[in-house]
């Protein structure tokens, strides 16, 4: 099993441990595991196409919590929007399943901060267990959508934007020329 | 400095929630929501959704409350139309109760 597949069972285990009553310790431990379950998903996704452990290992350290939050709202309110729009009746199922996972690591991260460090907030068994079924249902909105371009965008998003480099239609496929700003790139 | 207009016009605002929440599905028994700002200081609107005990099945549990959320989302458009980033909690009417005795805002 993967790293974010054991993350997402042991988020359960650990609200299993105290089905019955509210244990706050449980719960707010749950909550974060089953945020980091989809965290590392994402990331380990991301840099799957890298051979080398040691530059994957690199690249995994570029994505960082602010960035991904950023890029997963940004994806939400565009897929609302498209969604939106849509005609009644229409359905696009690929943009659904890509909403879900955007929205939901927005909303898992927000419970994350509020598990670890809001701890006027009381969080119920119930509610939790909500919570783990949204990113149990992120992980398989995921495997649905992965390959798509729209979903590999999104990852590409999340990278910090300095270090991106958006393919250029209008210009030849050669070296970009000296003095050009987009030349530091990578450096 | 940026206002959101649901902060502004909190009276539309508000009256355009209870206008989304009109009709509420036969689970839930309430809907209260307040504004406020999030873990990352961005302005929001949180819904508290208050469901019946044992009425859902946990097998529906998801696409009910992900159904429900989405429906006041693409009504309210919260965000586009409002500038406030909405925040779902859902809630059993037991779970509620605990709550509400230990959080006095949910009062």
């Amino acid at each position: 099993m993967a790293y974010p597949d054991d993350l997402l069972a042991l988020a359960q285990e650990i609200l299993d441990l105290h089905a019955a009553e509210p244990h706050q310790p449980s719960l707010r431990r749950a909550l974060s595991t089953a945020y980091h379950a989809l965290f590392h998903l994402l990331i380990e996704d991301a840099v799957a196409g890298c051979q080398d452990p040691e530059l994957r290992a690199a690249l995994s350290r570029m994505f960082d919590h602010g960035r991904m939050l950023q890029a997963s709202r940004d994806q939400t309110r565009e897929l609302n929007g498209f969604l939106k729009r849509l005609k009644r009746g229409k359905e696009d199922t690929m943009k659904e399943h890509l909403l879900n996972v955007a929205a939901t690591f927005a909303e898992a991260q927000d419970n994350r901060n509020e598990a670890d460090y809001n701890l006027s907030r009381e969080w119920q068994p119930k509610e939790v267990s909500l919570l783990i079924l949204r990113v149990e249902g992120a992980f398989k909105s995921w495997s649905v959508v992965r390959s798509e371009k729209k979903a590999r965008d999104y990852l590409l998003s999340m990278l910090p934007a300095r270090k991106r480099k958006q393919p250029d239609r209008g210009r030849s496929s050669g070296p970009l020329p000296a003095g050009d700003p987009e030349s530091d790139v990578g450096r | 400095m940026y206002i959101a207009r649901a902060l502004s016009h909190q009276d539309e605002f508000f009256a355009a929630i209870d206008a989304a929440t009109n009709n509420l599905p036969p689970e839930v028994v309430d809907v209260r929501y307040a504004l406020g700002t999030d873990w990352n200081g961005e302005p929001a609107v949180f819904f508290k959704v208050i469901l019946k005990d044992d009425e859902i099945p946990r097998a529906d549990l998801l696409a009910v409350t992900w159904k429900f959320s989405r429906d006041i989302v693409q009504q309210l458009s919260p965000l586009e139309e409002w500038g406030v980033l909405p925040h779902f909690r859902f809630l059993t009417q037991t779970e509620y109760e605990r709550v509400k005795a230990v959080e006095p805002t949910w009062a």
